[in-house]
């Protein structure tokens, strides 16, 4: 007798899909709901997960934006030190949806940026990429000049992006409590004071993250109504939780209410979709596999499947499996191995949340 | 009792000629210093250098280049290191154009300038020779284009901190030096070297190919002896040798 089940494909069952297959065999795990060109502009924003998507379509000559290119000479070790080509524009990670929608907010006109710049030293920080210039900026002008630079190449890249990709990242936020704008990083940590009175913690509920992302995606459909999204949540662990938990149970709130923020987005708009990357790495089948030895770092391997399964679906197998130009498939010699090691040391990407690490407990921040 | 001579290694490109010419004129004034010239047009060959540690050589691999060495100078490929007290990199890095302020902060500037430098061929030079020497080396670009019109695009002060910065912040503690072109042969508005320093050179006008007969141009790019012997006395100046008049 037939019933609904009986139809469906080898992927809508556990066993067939999942526990009688190899690890690395789990495969058909995303349908675009819209088609992605090679030829497509896209954008990447976000956590920094958002780095690799970044990364990997350039390396296979996808149209990624570079909407504030580095200077001409600068080599991928001076790109990563100060900023460049991590994301579409000179933002620094955007952990939340909350971030995301500050910085469209600013971008598209609808907010002025605050006027808040950090001075330490004699140098000077973006309280709003607060690494973004490795020993500051020489002077306060200097900080909102190139934070004006960011806004306008964001703006100009809202309004040509075909494919708009953002990785959620975080539920955890610091604000101004009296002008009510956000900080990525908590100040105190990579710059800054931190301030009671002024600094104000917020573990943001799933109405605020979605009511933000929703806010956040509707200012950019203004300026570009045919921008489409690509949503995917970072599989990266809290490295820290301000909210008393353990960071493990803080972890897993975080990530629910993020995961079901970007399905409500996908499930309610045919613009939106959802790249389970997070699925890929976290899921019990691949038994934290994909992570490195301090169990929150995700490995290349790991990247590796991640992106791979996202060019499969997208029909770009075959360019996922080219090699990069200028990495001929020889047999290394030891100053070939050596520039590789460099390569990887440069493949790890920034994440200023391990400020946060290094200012914890056993950071000895202050030595 | 007299000196011990003060050697110099020159290598270089085409550039190398205004320093041929200019220290014929100099010469006199310095019994007691040489330059050994290693010239070839180009500096794609500088690539081609590749150092011996043990032996505290520098070789030239190219075997086209070292017959050229031979036949203009009577050197062979090999440069050994020991010999002399100073190396020169002449005549490949066409100066930069500087960062656009409005889009870059002054400490991602400096670091491009420093980029810059780095992927120069001169610089990797410098390296090679670094492999087999401790040798100090000087680093001298090509001098601006010549004009009567100098560009006021830059200026000379933010040249002169350029070059500052790069021997501050990435030659001084390797025992090298970016010559900075000498200051009377610039323009003081703005950057270009006087025509004084050029007029003299020529060199076939390669568009002409109407009147038949090959016509000449004023080289505004290599520059004459007059600029050659001009940088060669603010060398040994830097170096404390003075010339004999003086001495």
């Amino acid at each position: 007798m037939s019933n609904p089940y009986s139809e469906l494909p080898a992927t809508a069952f556990w066993k067939t899909a999942v526990a009688d297959r190899e690890m690395l065999e789990i495969s058909d795990l995303w349908t675009p709901k819209f088609p992605i060109h090679k030829n497509n502009q896209v954008a990447t924003f976000g956590s920094c997960f958002a780095q690799h998507f970044g990364r990997r379509l350039r390396e296979r000559h996808f149209k990624w934006m570079d909407g504030e290119p580095a200077p001409e000479a600068f080599g991928d070790e001076d790109k990563r030190k100060f900023g460049y080509q991590l994301f579409s524009a000179r933002t620094g990670n955007i952990y939340t949806t909350s971030l995301l929608k500050q910085w469209v907010s600013w971008a598209v006109g609808e907010r002025m940026p605050p006027e808040e710049v950090w001075e330490k030293d004699g140098r000077f920080y973006d309280p709003f990429r607060p690494t973004i210039e490795p020993g500051g900026f020489a002077t306060a002008g200097e900080v909102v000049r190139s934070r004006d630079v960011t806004i306008d190449a964001l703006r100009s890249l809202i309004e040509n992006t075909d494919l708009f990709v953002f990785t959620l990242g975080l539920t955890e936020s610091w604000f101004n409590a009296r002008q009510n704008y956000e900080y990525p990083l908590c100040p105190g940590t990579a710059a800054g004071d931190f301030d009671p009175k002024i600094h104000r913690f917020e573990a943001q509920s799933f109405e605020t993250v979605n009511k933000n992302l929703q806010d956040a995606m509707a200012m950019i459909h203004a300026a570009n109504d045919q921008a489409r999204f690509l949503l995917t949540v970072s599989p990266v662990p809290l490295t820290a939780t301000n909210t008393g938990k353990h960071v493990l149970v803080a972890t897993s709130a975080s990530k629910a209410i993020l995961r079901a923020v970007a399905e409500t987005a996908a499930t309610d708009y045919q613009f939106v979709d959802y790249f389970p990357s997070y699925e890929i790495i976290n899921s019990p089948p691949f038994k934290g596999a994909f992570f490195k030895p301090n169990l929150r770092s995700v490995s290349d391997e790991g990247v590796d499947f991640v992106m791979g399964s996202f060019f499969k679906a997208i029909g770009a197998e075959d360019m996922a499996d080219e090699p990069i130009k200028d990495e001929p498939p020889v047999k290394l010699n030891k100053a070939r191995a050596a520039v590789l090691a460099r390569k990887e040391e440069l493949d790890a990407l920034i994440c200023e949340e391990e400020l946060l690490a290094a200012f914890g407990p056993d950071g000895h921040g202050d030595e | 009792m007299g000196m011990s001579k003060f050697n110099i290694c020159l290598i270089g490109t085409s550039h190398t000629a205004c320093f041929r010419t200019g220290w014929r004129n100099v010469l006199a004034d310095y019994p007691d210093v040489s330059i050994s010239f290693y010239p070839y047009p180009g500096a794609d060959y500088f690539h081609e250098f590749r150092a011996d540690p043990e032996a505290g050589i520098l070789r030239m691999e190219n075997e086209n280049v070292r017959k050229h060495y031979e036949k203009i100078s009577g050197h062979g490929g090999e440069i050994d290191l020991a010999r002399f007290d100073l190396c020169l990199i002449v005549g490949e890095i066409i100066w930069w154009n500087g960062y656009d302020r409005r889009r870059f902060s002054e400490q991602v500037g400096h670091a491009a300038l420093f980029a810059f430098i780095r992927e120069t061929r001169s610089y990797k030079l410098f390296h090679e020779i670094r492999k087999a020497s401790a040798l100090e080396v000087f680093i001298s670009h090509i001098p601006f284009t010549s004009s009567r019109r100098p560009s006021l695009r830059r200026n000379v002060g933010s040249y002169l901190a350029e070059v500052d910065l790069v021997n501050e912040g990435l030659l001084k503690s390797q025992n090298a030096r970016l010559l900075q072109q000498p200051e009377p042969t610039i323009h003081t508005s703005g950057l270009c070297t006087k025509l004084e320093y050029a007029v003299g050179r020529r060199v076939k006008n390669p568009d002409d190919t109407t009147s038949g007969r090959p016509s000449v141009l004023d080289d505004l790019w290599h520059m004459n002896e007059r600029f050659g012997e001009v940088q060669l006395r603010e060398i040994l100046e830097a170096k404390d040798i003075p010339p004999r008049a003086e001495s």
